[in-house]
């Protein structure tokens, strides 16, 4: 991968890539890269902002350039030396919607041996977090193989209750609060991505592993009075 | 016992709001902080608090506060009128509030965001390292009526904080020109758009703390791009040629072109327009 820097001002300095990214091992090599890049700034840095194309660096101090490229080349170079990724593994509760004024059943007409196909291969692919953004929580999870994906609604749903799980085209999201969205709603989750009462209030990082499980309505509801419900995890590692 | 004024009246859109989050973007969530920064620091300026000390953001039309113990405010940025005991007072200066006294704002004028300051910063809650309300990250997005807002304790005695003179806010200039530099998406935006953006004249559409839509008219284009990276000041082209400005509480993505970014002065200005101004765009110097 080859990076190039767009200045947004003096203290946002965009790293773009030369190409998306597109597997969990690219985003656990950019977390890598955040943690060094952190440690390499520490104050100076306030936050970086990840997404496909590139990353976002808010400095509190105005940055010469030079030195900024310079810092970034030589943690790269030592990222992309590791031997190891390091990540947690979830298993996230689905409650499918089985209903026949459900997404899922319309975007299939009805036919029972492609939704059934199409939930015994959710269950059986491995996404992983890909980055934050549009609210505080919702996960972009990529992951998806191009025959499972599905468009979005041509018309957004006005509210999408809380807790849905929905595909949108590459993309897999859970609705971390009530709000306006158009993806395909294919069913429930009793985890909250974002819990302003629970500490930790966001525990999934980009580059985790993410693995659905079918569960019932009584399971569903087990879950939801669980303290804390965090999901079950274990580490895990790509190794080189 | 702690300090507070209590709400009698919350006003149209009154929340409180300190420097912002920094720091949990990655995780999705906004800056939130002062929509006009420059008003803001002025009303925490004439009482010498901490240039980032939480204050009272009011939209158009502001709260009634009952003080149940002594403090100083001061009020700055749209002008708008303020009654103590329905007493006439001034802005942009110190304010003694006793126990028992009723301050009441009203309406704003040349401006739609003044920011009410108390002495040492509010000593509300703290979501997320920030005192700043964003729904969901705090309870609450804006004051509840009845809801108790504590400050540091003062008595009559403290000195009265000295008065700040600084020249006129620029963010309240009534010019109609919006100072913007290139976005990340500029070299992705077709031609026919590049060559209409600044000899168009825009009217500014709905806003809130999120953003504000700008109804452009511009060609229609098809770009759907992969979401990405949107900050305060961001301008993204929506497929129907309109425009849409990300502010304090906007997402931290989107999916349209980014291809402008206002000037930091002009996301101030832009926080004091209301719909329907008239608006033309020009490149910043």
């Amino acid at each position: 991968m080859n990076f190039q820097l767009q200045w947004l001002s003096p203290v946002q300095c965009f790293v773009v890539f030369d190409l998306p990214l597109a597997t969990q091992y690219e985003v656990l090599l950019l977390r890598y890269w955040i943690g060094l890049l952190q440690n390499e700034w520490k104050d100076q840095l306030l936050e970086i902002q990840s997404e496909p194309r590139g990353i976002l660096l808010f400095f509190s101090v105005k940055m010469a350039k030079k030195t900024t490229e310079k810092r970034l080349e030589k943690t790269w170079q030592k990222t992309i030396g590791q031997k190891e990724m390091r990540f947690q593994s979830w298993v996230f509760p689905l409650l499918w919607d089985h209903s026949d004024r459900g997404d899922l059943f319309q975007y299939f007409k009805g036919d029972p041996s492609q939704l059934q196909a199409y939930q015994e291969q959710f269950v059986a692919q491995p996404l992983y977090a890909a980055f934050y953004g549009f609210m505080p929580g919702f996960v972009y999870m990529g992951g998806l193989p191009p025959a499972m994906r599905l468009a979005r609604k041509d018309e957004p749903r006005l509210q999408v209750p809380a807790g849905s799980v929905a595909v949108g085209e590459r993309y897999v999201g859970i609705y971390p609060q009530v709000s306006p969205g158009g993806w395909q709603l294919i069913g429930q989750t009793p985890i909250a991505l974002f819990d302003r009462n629970r500490s930790p209030a966001f525990f999934l990082a980009p580059g985790d592993r993410i693995l659905w499980k079918s569960v019932s309505a009584s399971e569903m509801k087990y879950w939801q009075q669980q303290y804390n419900n965090l999901p079950q995890s274990s580490d895990d590692a790509i190794l080189l | 016992m702690r300090s507070f004024c209590k709400v009698i009246e919350t006003g149209m859109y009154t929340s409180v709001q300190d420097g912002g989050r920094i720091g949990w973007r990655h995780r999705g969530v906004p800056v939130s902080g002062p929509m006009d920064r420059e008003s803001f620091t002025q009303a925490n300026a004439v009482l010498g608090n901490p240039e980032d000390a939480a204050c009272l953001e009011i939209t158009q039309m502001g709260p009634t506060l009952l003080f149940n113990d002594p403090t100083w405010v001061s009020v700055s940025g749209a002008q708008i009128s303020i009654e103590k005991n329905k007493v006439k007072q001034q802005m942009d200066s110190g304010l003694f509030c006793d126990v028992g006294d009723v301050l009441s704002l009203g309406q704003t004028e040349k401006g739609v965001r003044s920011y009410l300051a108390f002495q040492g910063g509010l000593q509300t809650e703290i979501y997320l390292g920030s005192r700043a309300q964003f729904y969901p990250i705090s309870p609450s997005a804006t004051l509840e009526k009845g809801e108790k807002l504590y400050f540091h304790p003062t008595s009559a005695t403290t000195v009265p904080p000295s008065k700040v003179s600084k020249g006129p806010i620029a963010s309240l200039h009534q010019e109609d020109k919006l100072l913007v530099h290139k976005g990340l998406d500029w070299d992705a935006c077709p031609a026919a758009i590049r060559e209409a953006l600044f000899s168009t004249t825009m009217l500014l559409g709905s806003n809130n703390r999120m953003g504000y839509r700008i109804e452009a008219a511009l060609p229609k284009s098809d770009n759907q791009p992969l979401s990405g990276i949107v900050v305060p000041g961001t301008v993204q082209l929506t497929p129907g040629g309109n425009l849409l400005v990300a502010m304090q509480d906007g997402q931290v993505t989107g999916g349209y072109l980014r291809i402008l970014q206002l000037d930091p002065a002009a996301i101030n200005f832009l926080a004091q327009q209301a719909s329907g101004k008239k608006l033309q765009l020009q490149w910043a110097g």
